[in-house]
């Protein structure tokens, strides 16, 4: 069981997760912040959940959804803030935006744009790290949707046969950008694909943090015994569109969006933190206002940093030994 | 001085590397016991054990892009032999859209120690999906390293330098000439990225030809020579950075460009040359005739022997056009 500190930690996350992504989704509706911006609102819970139960060492890969794992794990919200702002101050300088966004300094190392790849380079990163005796896990967490991808069976595979120290996190939200899930698949748990491959596997409720940070750390001891990955799939939903632009109750309804809402990962350790006489009204105001308050300063200080020198459009295109 | 063949070149600069850092190490399809269906790999899984020359399963789309995390996240270098050049199609996620990509959008946080082997042309009757040449696809894309010997000194000495890259490389081994010898010191060597070298010198036709036709226009200049005609023939053997002042310095002393490679024409690396020079305000004033293309039609590779060679361009194509361009 987890202890009530790590409960406090995860709804204090959870908290400032949505407060820097609903920021965000503002900065892109007012033109700050370019491109495409996936938010995870409703997820919350999912990704503290898997995060914590991460040690220091261990990596991540993630999704385009996955900003909240980015900030559990310790990517200071001001350049994480200024790389959506595409500004100079940014993680990457502004050369990654949202989608490309990583922290190798706290093991996050990146997510891409065919969603099914992010599975194979965690697989060779697990492949690089036994290789190289070294003891960390490595976990990559991806959606349903990209599911369908040949390339998460293959690596799949890969993973199975070179048993690597992986854990697979399928991120269920039921929905790749319109298309719902069942419409896609007559499976109705992946756990049933990740049998073919021998990889064992759990499922868990999303929306309840503490089973998703008990069976992840369950996870992360199998593979840590050297025995190959392990597949856990997650069930969560997401309130908001796809991305920043689109109009989610073209392909679903506000009903299904309420019902999902009752769940609500942060009112249920709100809750259950009341019960247990953790936290009161001033409390919750007091943290509420502690995350406001961070998020805006992060807000405030990629809206007052300079853009990108316009030469950097030319740099690390390769490394200092090649010049074109 | 010993002579050796290119997939001898290949094999003993990967052991050698090999030797050097234990972080080099191969992979692909059936390159183990049988050392890959051109032998480059063979004997490698003798000496460097199993961890070090890991056959795949057929699993391109995710083992190559497992490759590029294995060289940006996890430190290693990886060489990794795709089996056919063809077999691109379902490896481009990983070369065309991590490997190159992700030191830049990361502003420079990552190396990307990683070689991508695959032999490239044809000429055994092996059909239209085991014989393409996709060598300007790759030069396309910015972030890319791309090789392409034709002689086994160039192949070994760029070899090892690709694997000693931390840039992704493209290493294109011409099929055709795998089994074709030349000098190659027993003492080691490396040929630095984007240097093209001279094959023969000449002062009428300049000819940048790739692989197999850097060999089939040496041919021609000997028929040439007899004929009063002099070609210069320059072997690029780094096609992405192109060496351009080298071609350039040429193309002013003959006045005359001839591209020859066995990609199809259209779209093909001819059309990139040519275009360096006629923006080149000196290589352009210099030119006495227009540039000429001498590469393989415009149609898939097709299976007859009589047919594939109408396909291909042949010592003759490149001996007609220099003649035509004379005139």
């Amino acid at each position: 069981m987890i202890n009530d500190e790590l409960l406090q930690k995860m709804y204090e996350q959870m908290i400032f997760i949505r407060k820097f992504e609903t920021k965000a989704l503002e900065g892109m509706r007012r033109g700050k912040v370019f491109g495409s911006l996936h938010t995870g609102v409703g997820q919350e819970g999912a990704q503290v959940g898997v995060a914590n139960a991460l040690e220091p060492d261990d990596w991540a890969f993630l999704s385009h959804r996955e900003h909240g794992v980015l900030l559990c794990r310790g990517l200071d919200p001001k350049p994480f803030m200024a790389e959506l702002y595409a500004r100079k101050t940014g993680t990457f300088a502004g050369k990654s935006g949202s989608v490309h966004i990583a922290d190798l300094e706290h093991g996050c190392r990146g997510s891409c744009a065919i969603l099914g790849g992010t599975s194979a380079l965690a697989t060779g990163a697990a492949f690089a790290n036994k290789y190289k005796g070294e003891k960390r896990a490595t976990i990559v967490m991806f959606g349903e949707g990209s599911s369908n991808e040949g390339y998460v069976y293959e690596s799949m595979n890969l993973a199975s046969i070179w048993e690597v120290p992986l854990v697979f996190v399928l991120m269920n939200n039921k929905y790749a950008i319109s298309t719902p899930i069942w419409t896609t698949t007559k499976t109705t748990t992946f756990t049933d694909r990740a049998k073919a491959f021998q990889i064992p596997s759990a499922t868990a409720n999303g929306m309840d943090p503490v089973e998703v940070y008990e069976k992840m750390k369950a996870a992360l001891d199998y593979v840590r015994t050297g025995q190959g990955p392990y597949f856990l799939e997650v069930n969560t939903y997401r309130y908001n569109p796809h991305s920043g632009s689109d109009n989610q109750f073209l392909y679903r309804t506000q009903e299904e969006v309420n019902w999902w809402k009752q769940k609500d990962p942060i009112a249920a350790v709100e809750r259950l933190l009341v019960d247990k006489d953790l936290l009161d009204a001033d409390k919750i105001k007091e943290i509420n206002k502690k995350y406001d308050d961070i998020v805006g300063e992060a807000v405030e200080y990629a809206n007052s940093s300079p853009d990108p020198d316009l030469d950097e459009v030319f740099t690390h295109v390769y490394s200092s030994e090649v010049t074109l | 001085m010993r002579e050796i063949k290119i997939v001898d070149a290949l094999n003993e600069a990967i052991r050698e590397e090999m030797l050097r850092d234990e972080n080099v190490f191969c992979m692909g399809e059936d390159i183990g016991a049988k050392g890959g269906i051109f032998s480059v790999t063979k004997g490698l899984l003798d000496e460097f054990g199993a961890k070090r020359v890991r056959n795949t399963p057929i699993s391109e789309n995710a083992f190559t892009t497992a490759a590029v995390s294995m060289a940006c996240n996890g430190g290693l270098r990886p060489i990794v032999e795709i089996m056919y050049e063809d077999f691109i199609g379902v490896c481009w996620d990983a070369i065309g859209n991590q490997a190159p990509k992700i030191r830049y959008m990361a502003n420079g946080a990552y190396e990307m120690p990683i070689v991508f082997r695959m032999q490239g042309g044809a000429g055994f009757g092996e059909g239209a999906q085991h014989s393409q040449s996709w060598e300007n696809l790759f030069c396309h894309i910015p972030g890319l390293i791309v090789m392409m010997p034709s002689t086994p000194y160039d192949a070994k000495g760029l070899m090892k330098t690709a694997i000693r890259s931390n840039d992704p490389v493209v290493f294109i081994e011409p099929c055709t000439l795998y089994n074709s010898k030349g000098e190659v010191p027993e003492e080691e060597y490396l040929i630095p990225i984007g240097k093209a070298d001279v094959k023969r010198e000449g002062k009428d036709i300049t000819v940048v030809a790739l692989g197999q036709e850097c060999a089939n226009a040496l041919e021609a200049a000997e028929i040439l020579a007899k004929e009063g005609i002099s070609l210069e023939v320059i072997d690029p053997r780094t096609l992405l950075p192109l060496d351009f002042d080298t071609v350039k310095k040429s193309v002013l002393k003959t006045g005359r460009l001839m591209v020859s490679h066995v990609a199809v024409k259209n779209s093909g690396y001819g059309a990139e040359v040519a275009a360096r020079i006629v923006e080149d305000k000196e290589a352009f004033a210099a030119l006495k005739t227009p540039v000429c293309r001498v590469c393989a039609v415009f149609t898939p590779v097709p299976y007859s022997p009589v047919l594939e060679k109408a396909h291909f361009p042949q010592v003759e194509d490149i001996v007609e056009a220099a003649r035509a361009m004379m005139k």
